[in-house]
C-alpha cells in the first residue's frame, strides 16, 4: 500500500518529465491497433462459431456432383428430418450484349432451413429478412450484377434457353461449402425453372446439395444410414466440421491482420525499452536516496512497478477505447470481402488486448526496471557507483518469447509462426547488418561535406546503436509496405507479362461430347479466335498404388495432398499437349493399354515413379494404369492441364464433358453471345474477370493491412522520438558547446535535419532492397515467377523514409525545445 | 559527556575495510575502534582519501566491513541483511551530503517529504512544511533544486534530514561545496537544530570551524585512527 501511494505521487511528479508520456503513447498506439484487430477477429470468430448452421443453411448438408437419389430424401423424412434441395452451377447471365458469369443457386421451398435470406428492392441498399424464395419465372441477383449487366429491377435476364424476371436484389444468402468461386457474383432462382434453362446436362459441373435439419439424434442416425451409401465425390458436411469457403477466407484475413498488428506491438516494445532505459538512468539517484532512507530493494522495485502499471493501464485503456472505434473502419475496408453481417463485438477482444498490453508492458518494461534493484545505497556517498548492468539478453528473450507466443496465437499454426518468426529475424539481421555498413560508409563521407552535414553524419555515426535501432524500426515497417505493393501489383503484372500476347483468355467448359464438333466449328468461324486442343474430362478418385490402398503407402504429409481432397479430372489424348514437356519415360504409342502419364509435381509430392501402377475409381469402376511417362506443365499457361492422362481407348465409355481454352480478341463478345445462345449448357469463363476478382481480394486485404501499418508508423514515430529523447541531454550539451564555438542555431538545425534525412533514406533504401528480395523469393518459390528487381520501389522507399523521418524528427525537435 | 551506564548508540569493533581494484587489494580502513554516545556530537577529520566517507558508510550500515563489527543501538549490523539495515536506517538515521543530493525532479517540499513518505509518517505534508519554515525556506517549497542557491539547497537537505526526527544524523562534508559565509550559516543551523532535537551527530569534515563545534574529534590518517580528542 505504501509503495502504491508513493508510486502515485512519483507518477504525478514524473508525468511532465517525458518518458512516461512516451511510454503511455507507445502502449496506446499498439493497443489501439491490437484491439481493433482483436475485436474484428472476434466478431468473425463469433459468426463462424455460433452461426455455422446459419452459414450452412441447415444443421447438416449432403453435397454431391450428381443429383441426389430420391430414396435418400424419403429416408430423411423417415427420420423426421426437414429437407431442402438446392443446386449450384455456373452460368452466363445476359442482358442484350452484356454477359456475366454468375454462380447460380436454384432452391426449393423451404429454403434455407437455418439462417435466412435477405433481399432489397433496389441495388446497393440494405436488405431485410425474407421468408420467401424466388418464385418460378423470377430471379434474384446480387447488387454487383446490376451495373455489370446494365440490368434493372423487373427486367428480364437471359439464362440458358429462358428469360427470368429480376424481382429482388439478393443481399445475403447462406454460403454453401465447396462453392468453387464464392467470389463471383451470385444469383438465385427457383428449382422448377432449372430444367427449362437447358444449362444442366448429364456430366455438367454442378453441385447438388441436400440441406437437413432436425434434432441431433435423428441427424446422427441418418448420417449413419447415409455414410456407407456415399459415392465418390459425395460429402456430408456438419455445422461443426464444415469448412465453408467463407471461413477459409476469413481465417486467412484474421491471420494477416493479427500479424500486421504485431508490427506495432513490437515497435511499442522497442519504444518501451528505449524510454525506460533513460527513465531508469535518471532515477538511480532517487533510488539510492530511497534505499539510504530505508526503502528495501523490493519496495523500490514495487514503487516503479506500480508506476509502470499505472502508465501502462492509462495507455491500455485509451488504446482499447480508440481501438473499439478503429475496428469499424477495418470492417468498412473489408466489407465486400467478408460479406457477412457481423455480430457486435464481445468483451473478449477487449480483455484479450488489455491482457496482451499488460504482457507487453512486463516483457519489455520489467527488464529495464530490474536494473533499479541493483542500485546500492552507497551511491549517495560515492556518486560514480553505477549499478551492475543486467545482461541485456533478458531484454530480448522476454520480448521474443512474447512475440512468438502472439504469432502463434494469431496464426494458430506453429509451422507458419516459425516461418514468419524466422523471416522477421532474418529481415532484422539484414537491417542491422546493412544499417551498420551504411552508417560506417556515411561516416567516411563526412570529410567531404559541409559543416552541418558533417555534424549530422557524425551524430548518426556516434549514436550508432540508436541509429541502427531507428533504421531497423522504420525500415521494417517500410519494407512491409513496399512488399504489399509488390504483392498487389508486381506479381500479377509479371505473370500477365510472361504470357504470350495471344495466350488463352477464355475457358469453355461443360461441353457435352456430341456438341464437340459443332462448338469447334462455331469457334473456328470467329475472326482472330485461337483455340487450344479440346480435352475430355472424366472425374475420378485416385485410390490405389500398385494394387493397394494408396493412403496406407504414404506418409501423413502426403496424405494431406489436395489430390485426395476431391475427385480429380482425368483426360485422354494421343498427342502430347503442346505446353507439356516430357521429362521422363516415353509418350503413348498406338495400342498402349493400361498405361498413364502423370505430372512431375505430383510424382515428386507422392514419390511416384515410372513403373508404379495407379488405380482410379470412376463411377463404380476401377481403372488401373502403369506410369510410363512424367510430364512437366506450366500451370500458369491458362490451358487445360491434367495431372493424369490416359491414352485413347480406355475412358471413352465413361460420362464426360469437354474443356478447351481460347484466345478471343477484345470486343468480340458477339462470339460468346453466339456460343451460349446456341449451346446454353456450356460455360464460358473470362479469365480477366477471375483475375480481377483475385486482384480485388488482394487489394482489399492489403488495404486492411496498410491501415494497420498506419499504427505501425505511429509506433515507429514513438521509437524515433524515444531514441532522440534518450540522447537529448547529450545533444543539448553538445549544442551548447557548438553554440559557444559560434555555430548558429540554423546550422545546428540543419545538422539535425541532415541526420534525420540520412537516417530515413538509409532505412528506405534497405527496406526497398529487402522488400525486393522477399518479393523475388516469394515469386520464385511460391508462384514460380521470376520477378525483376524494382528500382522504383527502392527510390520510393528512400523518398518516403526521408520525408517521414525528417518530419517526425522536426516535430521531435520542436517538442524538445519547448520542453526545456 | 559524563560516563553513563547507557550503552553507546554506535560501537565498532576492529573494523577493517578492504576493496579489490583490479589485481591489488586496497585497505581503506584498518582496525577502527569507536564508541559514540547518544546525543553526542563527533567530528571525523582527515585528509582527502583518508577513508572518512568509507567509515561513515559503515557506521550508517550503507555498507558492511570486511572484518570486525558495527553495533548500532546494540544491534550487530553484520547480522542484518540489506533490507534489515534499511529498516533500521529508516527508524533512526538521517543524512546530509556534501553535494546535497536533492532530487532534481522534485520540489523542495517534495524532497523533504520523501523520507517521511517512506516511513509513512502521517501528515507528512504538514511536517515537511514546518521543517522547511524552520530552516527559513517556508516560501520556497514549490521551487525545484535548480532554482535554489547552494546554501538554500543544503538547508532543504537539513530539513529533510531532521524531518524524520532521527536519533542519529550523519553528515558528509556538509559545507564542502559552500563558500565560507554560507558554510558558517549552515553550521549554525545544523547545531541549533541538533541541540533542540538532542540528535547524535556524526560529521565528516575537513572544515576546522565545523570540527571545533563538535564535542569530540577523531582524526583518520590512511585508514587508521590517529588521534582521539
Ligand atoms: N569501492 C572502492 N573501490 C576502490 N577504491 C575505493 C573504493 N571505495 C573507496 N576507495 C578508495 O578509498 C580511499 C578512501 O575513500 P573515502 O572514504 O571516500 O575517503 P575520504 O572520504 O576520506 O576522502 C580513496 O582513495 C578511495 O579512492
Ligand atoms: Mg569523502
Amino acid at each position: 500500500m505504501k509503495t502504491l501511494t508513493l508510486a502515485c505521487k512519483l507518477l504525478k511528479r514524473e508525468w511532465y518529465a517525458g518518458e512516461m508520456r512516451l511510454l503511455m503513447i507507445a502502449m496506446f498506439i499498439a493497443i489501439a491497433c491490437m484491439t481493433s484487430v482483436n475485436l474484428f477477429s472476434d466478431r468473425i470468430e463469433k459468426v463462424m462459431l455460433n452461426q455455422a448452421a446459419d452459414l450452412l443453411g441447415g444443421d447438416m448438408a449432403l453435397t454431391s456432383p450428381s443429383p441426389i437419389p430420391t430414396d435418400w430424401l424419403a429416408q430423411a423424412e423417415k427420420y423426421s428430418l426437414k429437407t431442402s434441395r438446392s443446386l449450384i452451377f455456373f452460368s452466363m447471365l445476359s442482358v442484350q450484349d452484356k454477359f456475366q458469369l454468375t454462380s447460380i443457386k436454384a432452391v426449393e421451398k423451404p429454403y434455407p432451413l437455418r439462417g435466412q435470406l435477405k433481399t432489397a428492392d433496389q441495388p446497393f441498399t440494405a436488405g431485410i429478412v425474407t421468408q420467401d424464395i424466388p418464385s418460378p419465372g423470377t430471379l434474384w441477383i446480387q447488387s454487383n450484377l446490376f451495373p455489370l449487366l446494365d440490368a434493372k429491377i423487373n427486367e428480364a435476364i437471359a439464362i440458358g434457353d429462358i428469360k427470368l424476371n429480376v424481382t429482388q436484389v439478393l443481399t445475403y444468402q447462406p454460403d454453401p461449402p465447396g462453392n468453387l468461386f464464392s467470389l463471383s457474383p451470385f444469383a438465385m432462382m427457383n428449382m422448377q425453372d432449372v430444367a427449362r434453362t437447358g444449362v444442366i446436362q448429364p456430366g455438367s459441373r454442378a453441385q447438388y446439395t441436400l440441406l437437413l435439419s432436425g434434432d441431433e439424434q435423428s441427424l446422427n442416425a441418418y448420417k449413419g444410414w447415409l455414410t456407407p451409401r456415399l459415392a465418390p465425390g459425395q460429402k456430408i458436411v456438419g455445422k461443426n466440421n464444415s469448412r465453408l469457403s467463407v471461413q477459409n477466407t476469413l481465417e486467412r484475413v484474421q491471420h494477416y491482420l493479427g500479424l500486421g498488428s504485431l508490427i506495432s506491438v513490437i515497435l511499442a516494445g522497442v519504444a518501451l525499452i528505449v524510454s525506460l532505459k533513460r527513465f531508469t538512468r535518471r532515477h538511480y539517484d532517487m533510488v539510492a536516496l530511497m534505499r539510504c532512507y530505508g526503502a528495501s530493494a523490493k519496495e523500490v522495485l514495487l514503487i516503479y512497478f506500480w508506476i509502470l502499471v499505472g502508465v501502462g493501464i492509462i495507455g491500455i485503456f485509451l488504446g482499447c477505447l480508440v481501438g473499439y472505434f478503429a475496428q469499424y473502419l477495418l470492417e468498412k475496408i473489408l466489407a465486400s470481402l467478408v460479406q457477412l453481417e457481423l455480430p457486435t463485438a464481445s468483451y473478449f477482444g477487449l480483455w484479450f488486448s488489455a491482457l496482451t498490453g499488460i504482457l507487453v508492458l512486463f516483457a519489455f518494461g520489467l527488464p529495464p526496471l530490474w536494473q533499479l534493484t541493483r542500485v546500492t545505497p552507497l551511491k549517495v556517498l560515492r556518486r560514480d557507483l553505477m549499478p551492475m548492468p543486467i545482461s541485456s539478453v533478458w531484454f530480448y528473450i522476454s520480448g521474443i518469447v512474447l512475440i512468438s507466443g502472439l504469432m502463434f496465437w494469431y496464426t494458430k499454426d506453429i509451422h507458419l509462426a516459425v516461418i514468419i518468426l524466422h523471416g522477421c529475424i532474418m529481415a532484422c539481421v539484414l537491417f542491422l547488418l546493412g544499417g551498420w555498413g551504411l552508417i560506417y560508409l556515411t561516416g567516411h563521407l563526412r570529410k567531404k561535406v559541409g559543416i552541418s552535414w558533417r555534424y549530422g553524419l557524425a551524430n548518426l555515426h556516434r549514436h550508432w546503436q540508436n541509429s541502427l535501432l531507428q533504421i531497423t524500426a522504420f525500415g521494417f515497417t517500410l519494407m512491409v509496405l513496399l512488399l504489399l505493393i509488390i504483392v498487389k501489383n508486381d506479381l500479377i503484372t509479371t505473370w500477365q507479362n510472361e504470357l504470350p500476347k495471344d495466350a488463352p483468355n477464355y475457358f469453355v467448359i461443360n461441353i457435352s461430347p456430341e456438341q464437340v464438333p459443332a462448338v469447334q466449328e462455331e469457334l473456328s468461324k470467329g475472326v482472330g479466335v485461337k483455340t487450344e486442343q479440346i480435352f475430355p474430362m472424366i472425374r475420378g478418385r485416385l485410390y490405389l498404388l500398385n494394387g493397394q490402398d494408396i493412403l496406407q503407402a504414404l506418409n501423413e504429409n502426403q496424405r494431406k495432398d489436395e489430390i485426395f481432397q476431391r475427385e480429380i479430372n482425368l483426360s485422354y489424348t494421343d498427342i502430347l499437349p503442346h505446353n507439356n514437356l516430357l521429362v521422363k519415360g516415353r509418350w503413348f504409342k498406338p495400342g498402349d493399354q493400361q498405361v498413364i502419364s502423370i505430372e512431375k509435381g505430383l510424382s515428386e509430392r507422392l514419390g511416384l515413379n515410372i513403373g508404379d501402377t495407379l488405380g482410379f475409381r470412376i463411377g463404380a469402376q476401377t481403372i488401373e494404369g502403369k506410369i510410363i511417362s512424367i510430364r512437366e506443365l506450366n500451370w500458369g499457361s491458362l490451358q487445360p492441364n491434367f495431372y493424369v492422362l490416359f491414352p485413347p481407348g480406355v475412358l471413352e465409355t465413361f460420362p464426360s464433358t469437354f474443356i478447351t481454352s481460347m484466345y478471343l480478341p477484345n470486343n468480340s463478345s458477339s462470339i460468346i453471345a453466339q456460343l451460349i445462345a446456341q449451346f446454353p449448357n456450356i460455360t464460358v469463363i473470362n479469365m480477366a474477370e477471375i483475375l480481377a476478382q483475385v486482384q480485388g481480394l488482394l487489394t482489399q486485404s492489403s488495404n486492411a493491412i496498410q491501415y494497420l501499418l498506419l499504427f505501425a508508423f505511429l509506433s515507429g514515430f514513438v521509437v524515433l522520438y524515444a531514441t532522440v529523447y534518450a540522447s537529448l541531454d547529450e545533444r543539448r550539451y553538445e549544442a551548447n558547446i557548438l553554440r559557444a564555438l559560434g555555430a548558429t542555431s540554423r546550422q545546428l538545425k540543419a545538422g539535425l535535419m541532415a541526420e534525420f534525412l540520412t537516417l530515413g533514406a538509409l532505412a528506405g533504401f534497405l527496406a526497398g532492397l529487402v522488400a525486393n528480395a522477399t518479393g523475388m523469393a516469394l515469386g520464385y518459390w511460391v508462384f514460380n515467377l521470376s520477378l525483376s528487381f524494382n528500382m522504383a520501389l527502392v527510390l520510393l522507399g528512400m523518398l518516403a523514409g526521408s520525408v517521414m523521418v525528417c518530419g517526425i524528427g522536426y516535430f521531435c525537435m520542436l517538442c524538445a525545445n519547448s520542453n526545456k | 559527556m559524563n560516563e553513563t551506564s547507557q550503552p553507546p548508540i554506535i560501537r565498532t569493533e576492529q573494523i577493517t575495510k578492504k576493496v579489490t581494484s583490479g589485481q591489488t587489494i586496497l585497505t581503506i580502513l584498518s582496525d577502527v575502534n569507536l564508541e559514540i554516545q547518544a546525543a553526542e556530537t563527533l567530528a571525523i577529520v582527515g585528509a582527502s582519501g583518508a577513508g572518512k566517507s568509507t567509515l561513515l558508510s559503515l557506521l550508517a550500515g550503507l555498507d558492511l566491513p570486511t572484518s570486525g563489527g558495527v553495533y548500532l543501538n546494540n544491534q550487530n549490523l553484520n547480522r542484518l541483511d540489506e533490507d534489515g539495515r534499511a529498516r533500521l536506517r529508516s527508524q533512526m538515521v538521517g543524512f546530509i551530503f556534501q553535494n546535497f543530493q536533492l532530487l532534481p525532479s522534485l520540489t523542495a517540499l517534495e524532497n523533504v517529504m520523501l523520507p517521511l513518505e517512506l516511513k509513512q509518517t502521517p501528515q507528512s505534508h504538514q511536517v515537511a512544511k514546518s521543517w522547511l519554515s524552520r530552516v527559513g525556506l517556508a516560501e520556497r517549497g514549490h521551487h525545484y533544486p535548480h532554482q535554489l542557491s547552494g546554501g538554500e539547497q543544503q538547508r532543504v537537505a537539513i530539513a529533510r534530514a531532521f524531518a524524520t526526527e532521527p536519533k542519529l544524523l550523519f553528515a558528509d562534508e556538509p559545507t564542502g561545496n559552500l563558500d565560507q559565509q554560507t558554510g558558517q550559516n549552515i553550521i549554525d543551523l545544523l547545531f541549533e537544530l541538533n541541540k533542540n532535537q538532542q540528535t547524535t551527530l556524526v560529521v565528516v569534515t575537513h572544515d576546522k570551524k565545523l570540527a571545533e563545534r563538535c564535542e569530540r574529534r577523531i582524526t583518520l590518517v590512511a585508514g587508521c585512527v590517529a588521534s582521539h580528542l
